[in-house]
């Protein structure tokens, strides 16, 4: 049976599930702190609204990126942001769960590393972070127009990039030691990119953009779904996001080879 | 207080030592100043650029503001650790506050950074931008000096995030908060003086926020003399009140200090 | 399947940077390897128990961990029934158990049953084998109060168990057990070392168990691996390493009389107190008998007792270099 694909594959979904469910079990049974997390985390994304205020009472229109624009994006990035963290934000910890040999565990076990080391904690403040941004969303749609009907797919498809660039950069701590703070500073900043004005990414950017760290997979490219209805463009991000994804699963593949599993601190020299 | 500086003498080299890492930061550094330039080139393009600033002087002004939270270490991580592991409660019995000797490592580290930064980012910054700022290198040199002190205030602050822990189990989520009000309040999207009406600049820059990034950083658009006194006494007046506070705060936490025993 | 462990020449690098001036070590840092496992080579029949023992940074964690698919070596070769264990990680997976004394594979905020059940799905386990399975390693370990209460208000020992049972779960052909007892109380030892006994005599399980406390390699295994800086040491099994290496013998005396003097070859005072002594007897020097036959000349003998000294101290010497 282990050879068999589908198999496979119907054995990993049920593990996850099992793991998602374990995850919320453990989250709603850390109920200290809640309050006051989820007060900071509406706190902290309502005082970004302002921010873009100011950047768009100095220039009301950057090349066709107005406002509404901006909080379309941001809406999106917090959602995205959200959703990782309450479905996946041991992917987030991977620099620190690397130092800790944590991973040793997740690899004795008959099922794929990323499920285990990705979906085994939950944070649960990304309730107020998906609620906030869908808030924000459908505010967009209320006031600005834009549509609803594309909004899930766009939540979608941005989450699964964010949740591969995190899982890009967090390989990364397989050879940095003691990662997790600059990783932290690397999700922090490029969720904060998603939500830049898009004209700003011309030339060496914009590559930067689709490729490295794909902003405009995660906001620029819905937006101008969104505005103009260019399907080709969204036919192709989906791609770029799927490619994304592979691009990230197999660098942490490549990574784990270098897992030293904490030992090279228990030798003597 | 030479114990102190041992503590940083140490941290300093330990922060140097992290060569990936510190190269790994930059990279980010570089990206977001890019961008920041990019968008204030944009600007300008689109016509909405302010008279009175050139929009070369504008992406010097980008480039120190996003410097500045480069500078300090993420100091809020390790005090996070070692409240969440029980850890801080191993260091009280040393005849060194606990809080001082993090402090202490912080500094340490925020001067392997400036030494970094400040020599690798200007021919960085001058290819970015494509020349210097009109007020030349005196602006540089002014901005570089104000942004020491606003770095250990910012380490001040990391300390209250990572303090906060106690409370909250999370320092990462304050930290964040405390980023987003020093976006709005400081001046790193937009200079201080160009805010609108409701949001004045003018009383902005008495804040703790516009003392670490806003204050400091205008200096590249007229640097001074006075000028540049000012920012350095604001940003002692607000050493000296967080310091304090922190200290309050920090024999507050004491209370809930937890090891785990046998 | 038969599921028999074969290492050969077994190597593992670790590259660490030296410590130098700040400008160097910035500019040109310079790195030297360390070789936490040079060389190893031996091999295990199914159902053997077999201890891995050595001193700190001896390799012994890094062995384990590459032999259960957590590291990849930088050579030799390792055969665990036909799989090649960084290559076939997942198959060898459904085959393996592993226990980490110093990290736990159980949620911490949760019941350590919650974890039972998750290793269920992972281990693709029908409904009705895990509750029967569950049910039998809960009643042998004797856990039917620990496994409902959540692991962070569990006593390390508690939770030692909880972690073995985890191990068990699926019927590995191999346990592997990273030093299981740390941190133990001698009761919680003693428990933990019967319970894996137990376990292997049950289901054949082969054990292979690293540890610095002698105690599980006598009470536990038959065999014993000792390496030390990365190479194999000795191979030997438990009984042979106490009658081969053994050159002494502790010999404790009660008799009528207050005191006696035995001044012989060979013979060390250990400790005298009135109506009783104990000595130390090299029997490279003088046997055993010999002494005996001088004490009841010196006195009358109420009780004897010969004892071999403790295996700690047969492994001290071995890393000594005594023995080797």
């Amino acid at each position: 049976m282990e050879g068999n694909f589908i198999f496979t594959m119907g054995s990993n979904f049920q593990f996850l599930l099992a793991l998602v469910r374990m995850t919320f079990k453990s989250a709603v049974g850390q109920r200290s702190a809640l309050l006051i997390r989820a007060f900071f985390s509406v706190i902290t994304h309502l005082i970004y609204i302002p921010v873009w205020y100011v950047v768009f009472s100095v220039a009301p229109d950057l090349s066709g990126w107005r406002l509404e624009h901006a909080l379309y994006a941001y809406g999106l990035a917090i959602s995205c942001w959200g959703i990782v963290s309450l479905l996946a934000f041991g992917l987030r910890m991977i620099p620190e769960q690397i130092d800790h040999g944590e991973l040793d565990s997740y690899l004795t076990l008959p099922k794929p590393v990323i499920l285990s080391a990705a979906f085994s904690s939950s944070k649960n403040t990304g309730v107020g972070e998906v609620l906030f941004g869908v808030c924000l969303l459908i505010f967009c749609g209320i006031h600005y127009g834009f549509s609803f009907v594309p909004m899930p797919f766009f939540v979608l498809m941005g989450s699964v990039v964010f949740a591969s660039g995190i899982l890009f950069f967090a390989t990364l701590g397989f050879w940095l030691k003691q990662f997790i703070g600059s990783a932290e500073e690397i999700y922090f900043n490029f969720n904060l990119m998603a939500s830049r004005p898009a004209p700003i990414f011309t030339g060496a950017l914009k590559i930067i953009a689709l490729t490295l760290v794909p902003v405009s997979l995660m906001s620029h490219i819905p937006i101008d779904f969104v505005v103009h209805h260019h399907w080709l463009t969204l036919t192709y991000a989906v791609l770029g996001v799927a490619a994304y994804a592979v691009l990230a699963v197999s660098f942490f593949y490549l990574g784990l080879r270098f897992y030293e599993s904490g030992n090279r601190f228990g030798i003597k020299g | 207080m030479i114990k102190y500086y041992h503590f940083a003498r140490i941290a300093f080299g330990d922060h140097l030592s992290g060569r990936l890492r510190i190269f790994t930061r930059y990279l980010i550094f570089l990206l977001l100043d890019w961008v920041m330039i990019a968008m204030w080139d944009l600007i300008y393009k689109s016509g909405y650029g302010p008279e009175q600033i050139s929009v070369v002087d504008m992406g010097w002004y980008m480039a120190f503001s996003q410097m500045m939270f480069f500078l300090s270490p993420r100091l809020f991580i390790v005090i996070d650790s070692d409240v969440r592991s029980g850890n801080v409660g191993y260091f009280l019995n040393r005849p060194i506050p606990y809080l001082w000797m993090r402090l202490s490592e912080g500094i340490g580290a925020l001067f392997g950074n400036l030494l970094i930064y400040y020599i690798v980012s200007v021919p960085f910054l001058y290819w970015m931008i494509g020349e210097f700022p009109s007020t030349g290198w005196f602006g540089i040199i002014a901005v570089m000096g104000g942004l020491v002190l606003a770095s250990v205030l910012h380490l001040l602050f990391q300390i209250l995030a990572g303090l906060s822990t106690f409370w909250t189990n999370d320092a990462i989520f304050i930290y964040h908060s405390y980023q987003k009000f020093c976006l709005l309040f400081g001046g790193i999207y937009v200079p201080l003086a160009l805010y609108p009406g409701f949001l004045s600049g003018e009383v902005l820059k008495f804040f703790p926020f516009a003392s670490m990034v806003g204050n400091p950083v205008s200096l590249i658009f007229a640097p001074s003399l006075v000028g540049f006194f000012e920012v350095l006494a604001l940003q002692i007046f607000w050493l000296g009140f967080v310091g304090f506070g922190l200290s309050a705060f920090y024999r507050l936490c004491l209370r809930k200090v937890e090891v785990h025993g046998g | 399947m038969s599921l028999s462990i074969l290492v050969e020449n077994l190597q593992k690098n670790f590259r660490i940077r030296k410590k130098s001036g700040l400008f160097k070590s910035v500019f040109s840092p310079e790195y030297f390897d360390v070789r936490a496992v040079d060389g190893v080579s031996f091999s295990l029949k199914e159902g053997e128990r077999v201890a891995f023992v050595g001193p700190n940074g001896a390799g012994k964690s890094t062995t384990i961990k590459i032999l259960s698919g957590i590291l990849h070596p930088d050579g030799g070769r390792v055969e665990i029934g036909g799989f090649v264990p960084w290559v076939d990680r997942k198959s060898l997976a459904y085959r393996i158990g592993t226990v980490f004394g110093q990290r736990s594979q159980l949620w911490y905020h949760l019941p350590a049953q919650d974890t039972f059940e998750l290793l269920s799905y992972a281990y693709d386990m029908s409904r009705e084998d895990y509750l029967s399975r569950i049910k039998m390693l809960v009643d042998a370990f004797d856990a039917g109060d620990i496994v409902s209460k959540p692991v962070r208000q569990l006593s390390l020992g508690e939770r030692m168990r909880c972690e073995i049972i985890a191990s068990l779960l699926h019927r590995p052909k191999i346990l592997f057990l990273d030093e299981p007892t740390v941190g133990l109380d001698v009761v919680s030892k003693g428990v933990i070392r019967d319970l894996v006994k137990k376990a292997s005599d049950e289901d054949g399980t082969t054990v292979l168990l690293t540890s610095h406390d002698t105690g599980d390699m006598e009470r536990v295994c038959d065999r014993v691996i000792v390496i030390d800086h990365g190479q194999l040491v000795t191979d030997k099994p438990v009984r042979e390493l106490r009658s081969g290496y053994i050159r002494e013998k502790i010999i404790t005396l009660a008799m009528k009389e207050e005191a006696i003097s035995l001044t012989m070859n060979g013979v060390r005072l250990i400790e005298a107190v009135p109506h009783q002594l104990r000595v130390s007897v090299d029997t490279s020097q003088i046997s055993v008998e010999a002494v005996l036959q001088a004490a009841m000349k010196l006195s009358s003998l109420q009780d004897i007792t010969v004892e071999d000294p403790p295996m700690e101290d047969i492994i001290k010497e071995i890393y000594a270099g005594s023995f080797v």
